[in-house]
């Protein structure tokens, strides 16, 4: 046998990554696009709790030769992330995370005033137009309804539809849905003024009532009940969603409570970024169909929003001018982001404006009616 | 499992999700309203005894002249509206009730 440092260090090289780079140069590309992504989280500082470990999880599947990914065989074990990837594949990690979302949310606002939950449902119409859209396009109904539950402006729900119904174009969708969410601030404001009058941003709205704790502790479990009940679909997400808030609330879990809102969602988020962007594979990835949906998910975050402002403009003249339509783009399912930007622009139009808790209503309401609204997909075309 | 939809198909079932949508969240709305009803009727109402009141003269610890505007130290506006907010939330004391004079950011050290 022929020992040489040179030939040694040519088999190295032979079966290195850099050398299976050259046999698909695609990946190459996949690897710049992480690290544009990486960018985006760390200096941006776009959604980087998921996109850090999105990009990653790019990274990991694009690297030739790791076996990361496969599936287990006779006589070999599973790929690391083909085990973390089990997580997204039985909508663990999405209903895991709902569940940190309802210990960290305070139905409060939307208990002190059940008409949010209209500006809830108004703001899903992106959804709707998204998908119907999507199928114009000629996708798949399957990958249709996946596209426009990204209107929802709800990454756990896109990822959990994505990974049901479509699951090629579950990064695409994920990172589509997460960017947007980003982007909130910059997506709702020119929409806002559109919309809206000036007279109509200047208004200023009422001190909501005081909500008991026997309504909060009753509420995720008259919600659980009702919806899961007419939609079982919804019962990863709806039903998780309420235990979280149930921990918060009942005053009897706080240490679960603390584990939801915190450590869990934490290793869940970690989990569930490196799965996404693990299925980010260049051959699914670089394709015009990504830019479509990425375009299409534009347009149903947009959609969204003006489905809840026009819907806000209504209540306001149904209320005699007492609500500001502003709240109506909070509806939008992105907490608190959406319900920040509504303060902010009211406060633009009249500095005693303080809209924060009146928007915090439709934007939990949002949450809800967008897990309504993917079950309703799921349901339609899960079977 | 729907395989094909053509965009007319598409569209019923867009509008059949909104609308499900739109009712389930409407539901859902009187069903608050009516357990917040039942648990007001149920809540035995507490009776307020007058609570006496020692006027003690009001120390001015500030030799800062109030205004009428709000004093922002090291603060933007966006951050101090959130915290005049979440105050009046916290106290349940209406926004023209409260008068903020001064919000300032305090150092670590």
């Amino acid at each position: 046998m022929d020992i040489s440092f040179f030939g040694i260090l040519s088999k190295i090289l032979g079966s290195s990554g850099f050398a299976g780079l050259f046999s698909d140069p695609r990946q190459l590309i996949m690897i710049l696009i992480a690290c544009v992504l990486l960018y985006m989280g760390i200096k941006k500082k776009y959604e980087p709790l998921l996109l850090i470990p999105i990009a990653i999880g790019i990274l990991f599947c694009n690297f030739p030769g790791t076996g990361i990914l496969n599936p287990p065989t006779d006589g070999s074990s599973p790929g690391f992330m083909w085990v973390v990837y089990q997580g997204v594949q039985h909508a663990i990690y999405p209903s895991i995370i709902f569940m940190g979302i309802g210990a960290m949310t305070d139905f409060g606002p939307l208990i002190s005033r059940p008409s949010s939950l209209l500006l809830g449902a108004a703001a899903q119409f992106g959804i709707f137009t998204a998908f119907l859209l999507a199928l114009a396009l000629g996708f798949d109904p399957r990958v249709a309804a996946a596209i426009g539950v990204i209107g929802g402006a709800d990454g756990p729900t896109a990822i959990l539809v994505a990974s049901r119904l479509a699951e090629d174009y579950l990064p695409a969708i994920a990172i589509a849905a997460y960017s947007y969410m980003a982007l909130i601030p910059m997506i709702q404001p020119p929409l806002m003024k559109l919309i809206t009058t000036e007279k109509e941003r200047k208004i200023e709205m009422k001190q909501m009532r005081t909500v008991s704790k026997t309504e909060k502790i009753i509420f995720p479990i008259a919600v659980m009940i009702f919806v899961v009940l007419l939609i079982p679909d919804t019962a990863p997400l709806i039903g998780m969603l309420m235990l979280g808030n149930l921990f918060r609330e009942c005053g009897v879990t706080d240490r679960l409570s603390d584990t939801a809102q915190n450590a869990l969602t934490n290793i869940v988020t970690i989990a569930l970024g490196l799965s996404v962007g693990c299925k980010a594979n260049a051959a699914t990835f670089l394709s015009v169909e990504t830019l479509m949906i990425i375009g299409l998910g534009l347009l149903a975050f947009m959609l969204s929003t003006i489905g809840g402002l026009v819907f806000g403009k209504i209540m306001c003249k149904l209320s005699g001018g007492k609500i500001n339509p502003l709240i109506g783009s909070a509806g939008v399912s992105a907490v608190p982001m959406a319900a920040r930007v509504s303060q902010v622009e009211g406060q633009k139009a009249n500095p005693k404006n303080f809209l924060l808790m009146h928007a915090m209503g439709p934007n939990v309401a949002g949450v809800i009616g967008s897990a309504v609204a993917a079950g309703f997909m799921l349901k339609i075309f899960g079977m | 499992m729907i395989e094909s939809l053509t965009v007319t198909q598409g569209l019923k079932i867009a509008l059949y999700g909104f609308t499900t949508v739109f009712i389930m969240l409407a539901i859902l709305m009187l069903i608050i309203n009516v357990l917040s009803k039942l648990v007001e009727m149920m809540t035995p109402k507490k009776v307020e005894e007058p609570v006496k009141v020692e006027e003690k003269p009001v120390e001015k610890k500030t030799n800062i002249e109030y205004t009428g505007e709000i004093q922002l130290i090291d603060v933007d506006e966006k951050t101090a509206a959130c915290i005049m907010a979440i105050i009046s939330d916290e106290t349940q004391i209406p926004l023209e009730n409260l008068i903020f004079k001064k919000i300032r950011l305090l150092e670590d050290n």
